[in-house]
Order: C-alpha cells, then sequence, then structure tokens
C-alpha cells in the first residue's frame, strides 16, 4: 500500500472563506514497508499535515490538494467511507497515552472496541485477538494486564497500549505524531525498539511526527523538514541530517545541543578560602504516612557542590528526586535530614525572616514559561518581584532603570516592561523569567528544565543566554533536566540521579565519556543521537541492552 | 495542536446572542429602576379609590390594583428595591465568600477543611429558613432580606473562589513568587485575585439573577420590606384575591420578575462563553 501526499494547502476558514494559510505545498511518497519522518519546531504545521492524511482537520480547517492511498483520493472520500480507511488502513498513535485513553475503560476493551468496529467478530474473538495484541508489544503479564484501567499502567506501558489500539484493526501505515515525547528517554527507547519491530515484521509503513531530530534519525530512512507551513527540504535521513542543502536545516541541526570536541571548558579555580556558593551535604526527604512509616525516600542522601560562576547539572528521569532537590535548595521545603550549605551557612539553622532575606541571593527559573508568568501582571511588575523582600530596593524610577537593566541583560528592550506576558513567545517569556531570577543579582540560579518546552533553536539561544551570565557575571547555575544532551553541553560538573540518589558525579566530560554507572551507561545508550546510523526497524538491529521495564 | 493555538489568547469572539440579550435586558431593568427614584408615572403608593382594578392601558400601562395604585409606578419602584437588596446580598455574599475561598486555597489542610465543612452546614439551610429565623429575631424588613440571602450566597462563592484559586496556585508563578519571599497573604492579593475576579464577577451577575427570584419569594410571604414600600413578591401575593377580577395585577409583577431573572443570568452565562477559557470552542 503506498500513501502518496500532495498538500497544495491548509486554510483556516470563517464563513466559507480561508483567512489564512496554515501549510502550503506539502508533497511526499510513503511506498510499502518503509518509514518516514516529518521534522519540525512548533507552528510548523507537521501535526495538521498528520491531521488532514487521517481526515480529522479540527472544524474551520480545509485541506486541498490529493493525498492518495493506493489510488484513492482521501480527500474527495465521503465522511461514512473514510471513518472506513482510518483505522483500518491507517492507524494512528497519539502523543500523551493518558489522554489518548478512556479512564474509566479497561484496556482490553478499548483495544476490542477497534476491532468490533471493523470486524464482524463476536465479543469473545475480540478479547483473544485484544490478548495476543497485548503479547505482540510485548505487555509484560498481557493476560492479567488485560482487565487494568489506564492509571493501573505506567507511560511506557500506556503506550504500548495505544499501539495495540492503532495495531488491532491490521492497518498497514502507522501515523504516530511525537509519540515518545511524552516519556523518560530509556523508555521512549523501548517504545521506539517495539514501533520499529513491528514495521519489520508486519511489513508495515510509519510516518513519524516528531520535533526531535535524534527520534527521527534512529527510526526512519526518508526525513522532511517543515517550517512554517512548508516543505523546507526532504530525502534519505542520512543526507538531510549530515549533508543538509538548506539553511534552516543546518541552522537546526546545528542547534542541537552537542559535546564540544575539543579540550573542554576549564572551570576557573574557586578562589582560596571562598565557600562554595551552595554545598549539599548528605541530604534526605523522606515522606511518611500518618503513622510515621517511611512511604517514599525521594532525595536520599545526596551531597555536592557548586563553585562560583559554574554550572552543576542534574539529569535524571522523571521521579528521581530532582524536582524535590530544588525545592529544598530554594527553601520551598525542609529536607528530613542533612544540610543546605548557602555561602558557608546552613539555611535551615536560620530564622524564618534570616531565610527570607538569604533568598534574595538565589533564584529560580521554572520550566514551563507559560505557567511561570502571571498573565495578568505586566512585565515590569513581574521582573521587580524579587525586589519584594529587599527593604533596601530602590522605588520608583531608579526601580524602572533596574528593570530595565534585568531586560537588556536577557536580550529584551526596556520598552517591553509595559507588555503583558501573552504578547512574547515562549522563548522571550523564558528570557523575562531569567530577568526576573537576575534583578537581585543573585550568586546562584537554580534552573529547573528550564529549557524542556521550548524549540530546538530557542533552546540553542536560551542555552547561550545561560553560558553568557555565568562568565560575565560569575553566577552559579544548579541546571536540572532530563536530557542529556542538554546537560552535557551546558555543564562543567555533572550529578546522575536516581531513585533519589547520585549514582555518578564528576565532570561533563569524564561522566559522558566514561561513565563507570549501568544506570549512566543505560542512559547513554538509550539516548537518540543523530551522529549514529538508523538503529530500529532496521533488518539486523544494532544490539542495544536496555532490559524490558517492569 | 499548540500549531494552531500561538496566537495570544483570545477568549471567544465578539459578542454572542445570549451576552447581547443578557445586556439589553438586565439594562433595561436597571434602568426602569434608576429611572424610578426620579419619575414614575403616577406616584407610586398614592390611592385611588376611584380608578380601583383597571385594566392594563385603561389607566397606565399595566393597569391599577385594589386600591387604584398604579401597578407599572409601582413595578418601577419594585425593581429598584429587588434589585438594591440582590445587589447588596450578593456583595455580602463575594466579600465574605471570597475571602474565606481564597483562604481556604492558601493555607490548605485542616483551616480548609474547616472553612468548607462550615459552608456545607450553611449551604444546607434554605435562604427561605434562615429569612424565617432571623424576621423571628429581628423582625421582617429589608435589612432581614438582605441578611438572609447574603448569608445563603457566601457558601457560594466560597466553594467558586477556592476552586478558582487551587488553580491559580498551581502555577509556576506562584512557586516564584514564593521563591522570592512572599507569604500566602501577599500571593493571594498579587496573583491569586486579580486571576479569579472574572470568575467572581461572572457567578456574581447570575447570583443576582438569583437573588431577585428569591427576595420576591420572601416578600411574598411578608419578610421582607414591609408595605406601603412595593415589591414585586408583594404584589403577587396581593393580586392572588383578585386573580378572576383582575389578573393583570398578577401578570405584571410575573413578568416583571421572570424577565429580570432571565435577564441576570443569560448576561452571566454570555460573560462564562466570552471570557472564561475553560468554555471555549464549545457551543
Amino acid at each position: 500500500m503506498t500513501l502518496s501526499v500532495s498538500l497544495d494547502s491548509i486554510t483556516l476558514t470563517s464563513g466559507g472563506r480561508p483567512i489564512r494559510t496554515l501549510v502550503e505545498d506539502i508533497r511526499f511518497t510513503i511506498p510499502n514497508g518503509t518509514t518516514m519522518g516529518i521534522v519540525g519546531e512548533s507552528g510548523s504545521g507537521k501535526s495538521l499535515t498528520s491531521l488532514a492524511i487521517m481526515g480529522l482537520l479540527p472544524a474551520g480547517m480545509q485541506a486541498r490538494g490529493r493525498i492518495d492511498l493506493d489510488g484513492t483520493d482521501l480527500l474527495s472520500l465521503p465522511r461514512e467511507a473514510m471513518r472506513k480507511v482510518r483505522g483500518a488502513r491507517i492507524g494512528m498513535i497519539f502523543q500523551e497515552p493518558m489522554t489518548a485513553l478512556n479512564p474509566a475503560m479497561r484496556i482490553g476493551d478499548q483495544i476490542a472496541e477497534g476491532l468490533l468496529a471493523h470486524k464482524a467478530i463476536s465479543r469473545a474473538e475480540a478479547r483473544r485477538e485484544a490478548l495476543r495484541l497485548l503479547d505482540r508489544v510485548h505487555m509484560p503479564n498481557a493476560a492479567r494486564r488485560i482487565d487494568s484501567y489506564p492509571h493501573e499502567l505506567s507511560g511506557g506501558q500506556r503506550q504500548r497500549v495505544g499501539i495495540a489500539i492503532a495495531l488491532a484493526p491490521g492497518p498497514s501505515i502507522l501515523i504516530a505524531d511525537e509519540p515518545t515525547t511524552a516519556l523518560d528517554v530509556t523508555v521512549q527507547a523501548e517504545v521506539l525498539a517495539l514501533l520499529g519491530e513491528l514495521i519489520r515484521d508486519l511489513d508495515m509503513s510509519l510516518l513519524m511526527i516528531s520535533h526531535d531530530l535524534g527520534v527521527i534519525a534512529s527510526i526512519c530512512e526518508k526525513t522532511l523538514v517543515m517550517k512554517s507551513g512548508r516543505q523546507i527540504e526532504s530525502g534519505d535521513t542520512e543526507q538531510v541530517l549530515h549533508r543538509p542543502g538548506d539553511a534552516y536545516t543546518r541552522r537546526l541541526v546545528a542547534a542541537m545541543p552537542h559535546r564540544d570536541e575539543g579540550a573542554g571548558r576549564m572551570p576557573p579555580p574557586p578562589p582560596p578560602g571562598e565557600p562554595p556558593v551552595l554545598e549539599v551535604k548528605d541530604l534526605r526527604r523522606e515522606y511518611r504516612g500518618l503513622s510515621g512509616q517511611v512511604l517514599t525516600t525521594a532525595v536520599d542522601g545526596v551531597s555536592f557542590s557548586v563553585e562560583r560562576g559554574t554550572i552543576f547539572g542534574i539529569v535524571g528521569e522523571s521521579g528521581c528526586g530532582k524536582s524535590t532537590l530544588s525545592r529544598i535548595v530554594m527553601g520551598l521545603d525542609r529536607p528530613t535530614s542533612g544540610k543546605v550549605l548557602f555561602e558557608g551557612v546552613n539555611l535551615f539553622d536560620r530564622s524564618p525572616r534570616e531565610l527570607l532575606k538569604a533568598r534574595l541571593g538565589f533564584q529560580m527559573v521554572f520550566q514551563d514559561p507559560q505557567g511561570s508568568l502571571d498573565p495578568r501582571q505586566r512585565v515590569g511588575t513581574i521582573v521587580a518581584e524579587p525586589l519584594y523582600l529587599d527593604p533596601n530596593a530602590p522605588r520608583g524610577k531608579q526601580r524602572e532603570e533596574l528593570v530595565a537593566e534585568a531586560l537588556r541583560s536577557v536580550g529584551l528592550s526596556p520598552d517591553d516592561a509595559r507588555k503583558y506576558p501573552h504578547q512574547f513567545s515562549g522563548g522571550q517569556r523564558q528570557r523575562i523569567a531569567i530577568a526576573r531570577a537576575l534583578i537581585c543579582r543573585p550568586k546562584l540560579v537554580v534552573a529547573d528544565e528550564p529549557v524542556s518546552a521550548l524549540d530546538l533553536s530557542v533552546q540553542a539561544q536560551v542555552l547561550d543566554l545561560i553560558r553568557e551570565l555565568r562568565d560575565r557575571e560569575g553566577i552559579a547555575f544548579l541546571f536540572i533536566s532530563h536530557s542529556l544532551a542538554v546537560v552535557e553541553s551546558i555543564s562543567d560538573r555533572v550529578g546522575v540521579m536516581n531513585r533519589g540518589r547520585f549514582v555518578e558525579t564528576g565532570t561533563a566530560r569524564e561522566v559522558f565519556r566514561n561513565p563507570r554507572d549501568p544506570y549512566t551507561r543505560r542512559l547513554i545508550e538509550a539516548e537518540p543521537r543523530i551522529d549514529q546510523p538508523r538503529r530500529y526497524g532496521v533488518s539486523h538491529p544494532t544490539d542495544i541492552a536496555i532490559p524490558a521495564e517492569g | 495542536m499548540s500549531d494552531v493555538s500561538a496566537t495570544p489568547p483570545r477568549f471567544g469572539t465578539g459578542l454572542n446572542l445570549r451576552l447581547t440579550l443578557g445586556i439589553v435586558i438586565s439594562g433595561l431593568v436597571a434602568a426602569l429602576a434608576l429611572l424610578s427614584l426620579v419619575w414614575t408615572p403616577q406616584p407610586p403608593t398614592k390611592m385611588r379609590m376611584a380608578m380601583k382594578l383597571k385594566p392594563p392601558l385603561e389607566s397606565g400601562l399595566a393597569g391599577t390594583d385594589a386600591f387604584g395604585r398604579d401597578i407599572f409606578s409601582q413595578i418601577m419602584v419594585g425593581a429598584w428595591n429587588s434589585l438594591s437588596i440582590a445587589v447588596v446580598a450578593v456583595a455580602i455574599g463575594v466579600v465574605f465568600g471570597v475571602a474565606l475561598g481564597a483562604t481556604a486555597a492558601a493555607k490548605r489542610g485542616f483551616v480548609e477543611e474547616v472553612i468548607m465543612r462550615m459552608a456545607d452546614v450553611v449551604f444546607a439551610f434554605p435562604a427561605l429558613i434562615s429569612a424565617i429565623m432571623i424576621a423571628a429575631l429581628v423582625g421582617a424588613g429589608a435589612k432581614t432580606a438582605i441578611i438572609a440571602i447574603g448569608v445563603f450566597n457566601i457558601p457560594v462563592f466560597i466553594r467558586v473562589s477556592r476552586g478558582l484559586a487551587q488553580r491559580v496556585w498551581a502555577n509556576d508563578f506562584c512557586l516564584a513568587a514564593q521563591a522570592a519571599g512572599k507569604g500566602a497573604f501577599r500571593i493571594t492579593i498579587d496573583h491569586i485575585l486579580p486571576n479569579i475576579a472574572g470568575g467572581i464577577a461572572i457567578q456574581a451577575t447570575i447570583q443576582i439573577g438569583l437573588a431577585i427570584l428569591v427576595e420576591a419569594g420572601l416578600s411574598y410571604l411578608g419578610l421582607s420590606l414591609s408595605p406601603p414600600a412595593p415589591s414585586w413578591g408583594r404584589m403577587l401575593s396581593d393580586a392572588q384575591t383578585y386573580l378572576s377580577q383582575a389578573p393583570w395585577m398578577a401578570i405584571a409583577p410575573g413578568i416583571a420578575v421572570a424577565v429580570a431573572v432571565l435577564g441576570f443570568n443569560l448576561l452571566g452565562d454570555g460573560l462564562r462563553d466570552r471570557f472564561d477559557p475553560r468554555r471555549e470552542g464549545r457551543p
């Protein structure tokens, strides 16, 4: 079965008249049994293209052109006939497995539902088939899990169910829209391996939509790059990513965080006699039940220190305790035991009043630039917020000057102080958040996933800004992220965190070149990179030792 | 689907039908109420026995009652009385309700539990029961009605404001404010209240409609304004005796109550459609 897409346009219409063109001139063909990736930043129209193929464009949008599936034009099919194509011939896998599954329905029934809609079989047969499919997607303990509800499964298992649902009616093409974006890196590797195995064994085609060049490189034969609704270039993945013909693709590839291959940066030697900006000693945080027994230990004996003008990176998967750690360092949570020394003085020995004062010296930048700025306040008010604590903070004209300076230092204009957050893009909003952290000239900035929500090119700019602030102002950063590549590229020293502990610490070079701990090795193995050949869905897969979860 | 929503948030577009109707109807009611302060066709309480029980248009727009008083003038003054009681009562509900609801959301734990359970207890008493109790204590009158309706509005606003505030608290900017050293009270003032104000205003509009209805019920039972001050509820109860002779005596205040309640409900729903981002794109 061959899918041949030749979209002239997708337009937003109002009252029958087109008011905005969202996607223009996209042409590609997916022959039987091949894989194709569409890569692009947010707003590039990659998701709209996949929705147009499925005939699922939101109301008010119209696709023009021809989408040809073995001689039938899907765009001209009546609604009823299109419903038969959807699922039966083209299966779809969604990004967020939790919201794509019905929380009130057992997973076996959800898989059977698709089967019953497309085939004339009995419920008992559908259940047997559902069990076979769960086995097929390597669901551990499938016979027992078939009667589970989605919330009883882990993220990776849920995405396996999502894949089983897509497979159920026996489609020959799978469309996967960011299928692993919400997953941890090791789970992502498992899901990609599963997808690769399925398309190889069942001889299916795959259309993969992703913002992640590494994911595309590890599974797709061909790649199409989109930007602002247009096709920038397409061709063999290897060629597009390694010898890009277009300037935009080159910029995109260059924006990927990469380890620097030279001797590496030598952090300035700590001045003698001066204590580290931040020193964490044997920190523990336990959560206890009402009767006093320890339910979980989120942080389990962590020690490290951050020197002036350096970046300490913490990398780990979800639930490893890195966010709890950052909250404790910020004084927003109290540890069960251990010390947090800020310039040599324990934070939690101080009176609450002194603690508030000390807070002036360290600030925080959050992950979601949307949620971390109050939509009802002007940028000037937002940026000036940390001055609240400082009794000596200047007022009036001088304060405006201070805000303007903070905005200038993150590359924004002083005039932006009068605007509201929604008038800025995601990257600009993150700059505002950084300006807020800088206004009281902190010694330490705790950045919790500061670039995870940003597009690749914006991410590179924000990372550059952080490096610049480190070198120019001598600010120390505690940089927390799930992304190995980001942490590797920006950190001077690194701590790899797993289940509340540091399994490995050292300079970024040491840890990523010669990982000693098996967990670190697993993380590095699992990370999809563009400097490796395609490894999933090929006939002789490069064996990577990732034990199945659970 | 971030691809389409990259533009700044827009909560619906322009005026919808409900909002337009709501503005027109409640505006008309409010205009009549204000006008009654300076002018009515006839003095509303002046008895003219010669003109008693005249049907609509024979004397005035809506006829006269058993004492020859002009019904339309009474409706106008009644609009002012009922609207002012409703607005003051809802304002009481907003002030106490939002204060308690925002406190519950800010403090969590034990304090929240106590406030919410107290709200449940108050919620269990309908305004009518509290009005009868208060009337027994201080006697019937506008004050009784205001307190009864106000008390019954407090738990409504506790719940609404707590729900809205909890959603705002979940945002990182509240964590950022905590990191800046602001306490729960300061964060509530700076960040929570401005972000929940819209939702509260919508709820208040709907509650005003409801309060007008409850006030009519109370004055029907003689628990609100005392005679001769005109009020819609009492006009209805007076009309009962003459229902077969002079049905217009019941129809006019009946329509007035229905239209006023409808107007404020449409206004509230229309505002919600227009401004509540959660309902964006839904019919």
